[in-house]
């Protein structure tokens, strides 16, 4: 037996409603407990305690990640450490080897991350990238939003294989939910061009970025999976969008859920937050996001913050990742990937003297500080494509301090000034909404029962900041929060303590979850079509397509209970 | 017993429609390959290395693998800047362990990209990779332009498969429904059913490629008439048969990455393909060659943030072809001892690096006689990856398929043997 | 004896390609210890059967082999250990040495091509 007691800490762990709590914290084989026999004893005198940190949306794995990484040298070349007696090299500033993504969000005491899009035609090299990523347990979604057999489907209207299909491919690339990014506009981009509304066409394929995506939150909810469809709004990153944006959420408007969770997640909300007519009059329209959020339950967002410096930029949607590489003219990478889904790379320097820069900084913290439920709204910078994984420490100093942002606010163009309301902006977060948008909302929309919460029978991942929040008033200590942040005292992973005073002790490998929402016959729905569009427009067989286990580091399958199935006949 | 979708372990074409026909342990017959996959499976058996081999003053001779292991050990420990090479031609779970062993060393690692497409990395890395699956090419591609390469050779079934001949979503009339272009210094067999051949001066290609682009962003006017042995018009008329394609793409072989300027050529057909997608849709690919090469730069890039080239005598990785490239290390006689994993660099290394080569210990991982095992110190026979052992590889275009095991091997395969060496290290630590 | 200048490039060839794995075979050596030159050159030097091609590191003899769409200025080598015998490091920064665009003389010769063994034999000491 393998226990341990964190003693008189100050606990916050909002799902079980505990804030500002002084209460010890138990541990036996990797579990939260609610006694124990004979620990080892962790005291620490009125330390923040938070559960474990979880990132519902961070590039972590695969090949968009690793392209990034290919063409950008002075990147890696940014943060080169060597190994240690337990640790491998690190190397990346934006673009982390594996080691360095892994070892970086355990200092800050994260202990669960989500790589939110896995292409299918390469779900192996995510896995590989995964099994690789030390220290954390990891989840990822695939991708589905302009997938030949989903636009099929959808056009016509065949409900019940489009669950199958999805059904079969969580399983066959191990994925744990459905990301939609640029709905249907990414197929139309493997001929130069997009779409513009939800109601345009796809090129060819008859269907609409509205069929689609209301047809997925459908089969979210048929196959039971755990988390939402989890959406990369169209025309993100160009001026005037928060429009489609606010059109996307209303489609989830009044969609109740078995599960009780939403049923739309719309992710790194700040480049889907924007108007004007062009980059000359951009400007911010968080406010308008944010009413939407607080009048509609039915949707959560990630904030995807921006932070000024450089990073590499990384997504599905390829259009984006040529449009703004013409804006900055820097090396770009693009990535098509037949029947399925696309992507590009291209590094970006964020400036804080360039006004639409300073604008999307503002957005992010506007977002986070308007929106009035932080169950609603996680902390994300979409790492790298708003700011390295390293900046959250400095993010949460923003949110919880005016005095800083008023600081950082004389330091950047004055556009802020003109084009954004982040001044006027009073709020600032206390510990718990901290603990909630890092941790509890997080694994609450992934429904992750066993993480972001100390209850009893959680597992033992916990973190505990070097900083007394009953001694220290954040609005004015915003430096002592963000180092605090940025080095935990100790990081608890499955029961071990893995970090100490912002060092790796121990070196885990977590474990890696997928959903199963396979139904009584699934496959035959299906089988015909996956047959013959494999043998005619893949240049993959069936047979050797996707992933097995041998892939997955300690993987834990979810298992759903799809409302289809054995009732389910083709006509 | 016949074997299905068996995925072929010789070239960058990764074809994953084998079949195979195996009786007992041995195989009889394969069908769906061209000559280079059939060859390779169906010689496997032949000139194999019977058992590990240690040179001494009168030659190789005879020991135990676990007598193996322990010299491959010592070597590798004793050796103040040790390099190992090759990893283009096995899994990239071995090359995961290679990677594993080369920090616990703090040794040089190299993979033969360094003598291949090197300077396509280097390229990309001035202007990035616009590039696509080969799916993307089968479906839609109705412009395919070959670049100093030669598919019929190098890459036989590529052009069935997926480039020219096949037949996809957008293009079911397939061959009618592309155009061809060959861009080469000689004719070839793949020249000779192009629409198009542009048969170009050697080293001309970074000009004609330059030359392209101005055309395409409308400054043709400053071209001289005649540019690498192609007429001004010429090109012109090629610029337009590249912006009015719907969906175009440029294959191009080491006749780019070898010659002139190398990785410069690569940046600029790079930005050719970045100002045709102002108008059009146009992407690039490199006709990778070993089979899992494309594995071998991916697992480097993931593992320790680069793809090649990489000096861990630091601790930490340092990257700098030219410097900490391969042909660079062992010219400038730095090297003092080198492992070689699934490649024959005295076959395809030039003469001043395989000169140092001959005054260092050698080992070789490796299932032939060869020419590095020639000049070899020890030789430890292996399974063959994609045959007698399974594992990850990664086509030219990225893209993981899981090769097969359809033989058992009395020999470890590379996974096992760079297991077996890092344990050995371990125990003398 | 008759002398010229040429470009060198070398590279794959199906033959090279499908007898990689057995370079000691007789296979291998044809398809790989032969030098690819346009008809008018052999004609032009009086070559026979064999051909030697120094470079500014080496020299090497090769069977002479007519080959018709290769340029006259041009000799093409397929990759492997008699081609690579001649080549030299290269100073271009880029780690990648010069395989193609060569330059090499060409002469007649009487000489045979050594075999692998032979070959690799000359590295040793
Ligand atoms: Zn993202």
């Amino acid at each position: 037996m393998n226990e341990l007691i964190i003693k008189n800490g100050i606990v916050f762990d909002p799902l079980n409603n505990i804030k500002d709590e002084k209460k010890d914290i138990c541990i036996r084989d990797g579990k939260i407990v609610d006694d124990v026999k004979n620990p080892k004893i962790l005291d620490v005198n009125g330390l923040l305690v938070f559960p474990g940190g979880v990132d519902g949306h961070s590039h972590i794995a695969g090949a968009k990640v690793n392209s990034g990484r290919l063409i950008r040298p002075e990147d890696g070349r940014r943060s080169l450490k060597p190994k240690t007696s337990i640790t491998m090299p690190s190397s990346g500033y934006s673009v982390k080897n594996v080691f360095s993504e892994g070892y970086d969000y355990s200092i800050m005491g994260y202990t669960t991350v989500v790589e939110p899009a896995m292409p299918p035609l390469s779900a192996i090299h995510t896995h590989e990238e995964l099994r690789d990523i030390p220290m954390l347990d990891k989840l990822s979604l695939t991708l589905f939003g302009f997938n030949w057999f989903v636009m099929g489907y959808v056009s016509r209207g065949e409900i019940d294989k489009l669950a199958a299909y999805v059904a079969w491919m969580l399983k066959r690339t191990r994925g744990y939910g459905i990301k939609i990014v640029n709905p249907g506009g990414g197929e139309n981009w493997k001929w130069g061009k997009n779409v513009d509304s939800l109601d345009d066409q796809v090129i060819h394929f008859g269907v609409t970025p509205r069929e689609i995506l209301n047809d997925l939150m459908k089969v979210n909810e048929i196959l039971d999976l755990p988390h939402p469809i989890h959406v990369h709004t169209n025309k993100l990153g160009q001026p005037g969008n928060y429009n489609i944006t606010v059109d996307t959420m209303k489609l989830a408007s009044g969609f109740e859920t078995q599960r009780g969770r939403e049923p739309l997640h719309i992710t790194h909300v700040m480049f889907s937050s924007y108007g004007g007519e062009n980059w000359k009059t951009f400007d911010s329209k968080a406010d308008e996001i944010a009413r939407e959020v607080n009048s509609n339950k039915f949707i959560t967002v990630d904030v995807g913050q921006l932070m000024f410096g450089d990073t590499t930029t990384m997504t599905a949607d390829g259009y984006l990742e040529f449009n703004l590489q013409k804006l900055t003219g820097f090396k770009w990478s693009n990535s098509d990937t037949e029947l399925e889904t696309g992507g590009g790379v291209t590094p970006v320097i964020y400036s804080p003297t360039v006004p639409v820069n300073v604008i999307q900084w503002a957005i992010g913290l506007e977002a986070a500080l308007l929106i009035n439920d932080p169950y609603q709204v996680w902390l994300t910078t979409d790492h790298p494509n708003g700011a390295p994984l390293t900046r959250y420490p400095e993010i949460i100093s923003l949110l919880m301090s005016k005095e800083k942002r008023e600081k950082e606010i004389l330091q950047v163009n004055n556009a802020v000034n003109k084009r954004a309301i982040l001044p006027s902006l009073d709020r600032e977060y206390e510990w718990n909404e901290i603990a909630i948008i890092t941790r509890a909302a997080q694994a609450n929309s992934y429904q992750l029962r066993d993480k972001g919460h100390l209850g009893i029978g959680a597992d033992a991942d916990v973190t505990i900041f070097d900083i007394k929040p009953n001694e220290i008033d954040p609005s004015k200590d915003y430096d002592k929060v963000e180092k605090a942040f940025s080095a935990a005292k100790y990081t608890i992973k499955g029961g071990e303590i893995v970090v100490k005073d912002g060092q790796i002790v121990k070196v885990v490998s977590g474990k890696t979850y997928w959903t199963n929402a396979e139904f009584d016959e699934y496959y035959e729905l299906i089988e015909d079509d996956l047959k013959d569009w494999f043998a005619n427009y893949y240049t993959v067989n069936l047979d050797n397509y996707g992933v097995n286990d041998v892939y997955l580091t300690n993987p834990c399958m979810i298992r759903t209970n799809p409302t289809i199935g054995s009732r389910v006949r083709l006509a | 017993m016949i074997i299905k979708n068996v995925v072929c372990p010789f070239c960058g074409s990764l074809c994953d429609d084998l079949t195979v026909e195996v009786e007992g342990n041995e195989i009889k017959n394969v069908d769906n390959t061209c000559k280079l996959g059939y060859n390779k499976i169906v010689g496997y058996s032949h000139g194999r290395i019977e058992a590990p081999l240690i040179r001494d003053k009168e030659g190789l001779k005879e020991i135990s693998y676990d007598k193996a292991i322990d010299e491959a050990a010592k070597i590798l420990c004793n050796a103040r800047r040790p390099l190992m090479y090759g990893w283009s031609s096995t899994t990239c779970e071995a090359i995961e362990k290679g990677i594993e062993l080369a920090i616990k060393i703090g040794s040089l690692i190299d993979q033969t990209a360094t003598v291949c497409h090197g300077p396509t990395t280097l390229g990309i890395q001035e202007e990035g990779k616009p590039s696509c699956t080969l799916g993307e090419v089968k479906n839609r591609a109705d412009l395919v332009i070959y670049w100093g390469c030669n598919p019929f050779h190098a890459h036989p079934r590529h052009m069935g498969r997926y480039s020219t001949f096949t037949k996809g979503y957008f293009t079911n009339k397939g061959r009618k429904d592309r155009k061809i272009i060959v861009v080469d210094v000689r004719e070839s067999d793949t020249s000779k059913v192009a629409d198009i051949f542009l048969k170009i001066e050697p080293g001309s290609d970074y000009k004609i490629i330059n030359a392209l682009t101005s055309i395409i962003i409308g400054n043709g006017d400053i071209l001289p008439e005649e540019i690498g042995g192609i007429s001004k018009d010429r090109l012109e008329y090629i610029a337009g048969e590249m912006v009015n394609a719907n969906f175009g793409i440029v294959f191009f072989g080491l006749g780019v990455t070898m010659t002139g300027v190398k990785d410069k050529n690569i940046g600029s057909l790079s930005r050719l393909v970045k100002e045709l997608n102002r108008n059009t849709k146009f992407s690039l690919m490199p006709m990778r060659g070993h089979y899992n090469v494309s594995g071998a730069g991916n697992v480097f890039t993931w593992l320790t943030g680069f793809p090649y080239a990489i000096d861990l005598s630091r601790g930490y990785a340092y990257y700098n072809p030219g410097e900490t490239t391969a042909n660079d290390v062992l010219a400038r006689k730095e090297v003092d001892a080198i492992l070689v994993v699934a490649s024959d660099p005295v076959a395809h290394f030039v003469n001043p690096s395989i000169r140092r080569l001959a005054e260092i210990p050698l080992i070789a991982i490796e299932p032939y006689t060869s020419a590095t095992t020639e000049l070899a110190d020890l030789i430890i026979p292996v399974a063959i990856s994609g045959i007698e052992a399974d594992g990850t590889a990664y086509r030219m275009d990225e893209i993981p398929i899981r090769v097969k095991k359809f033989i058992d091997s009395k020999f470890k395969s590379d996974l096992e043997i760079l297991t077996d060496i890092i344990n050995r290290i371990d125990r003398y630590e | 004896m008759k002398k010229k200048r040429v470009k060198l490039i070398t590279g794959r060839t199906i033959e090279q390609g499908m007898f990689i794995e057995h370079k000691t075979s007789k296979e291998y050596f044809d398809a790989t210890a032969t030098c690819f030159m346009n008809e008018r050159l052999i004609k032009e030097l009086d070559i026979e059967d064999y051909v030697k091609v120094n470079t500014d590191i080496a020299s090497i003899v090769l069977r002479a082999e007519r080959e018709k769409g290769i340029p006259k200025d041009l000799i093409f080598i397929p990759m492997g250990p008699w081609a690579n015998f001649i080549l030299n490091i290269d100073i271009g920064l880029s780690g990648m040495p010069s395989f193609k665009g060569v330059d090499a003389t060409i002469e007649p010769t009487d000489d045979r091509p050594l075999e692998l063994k032979d070959l690799i034999g000359l590295y040793k000491g």
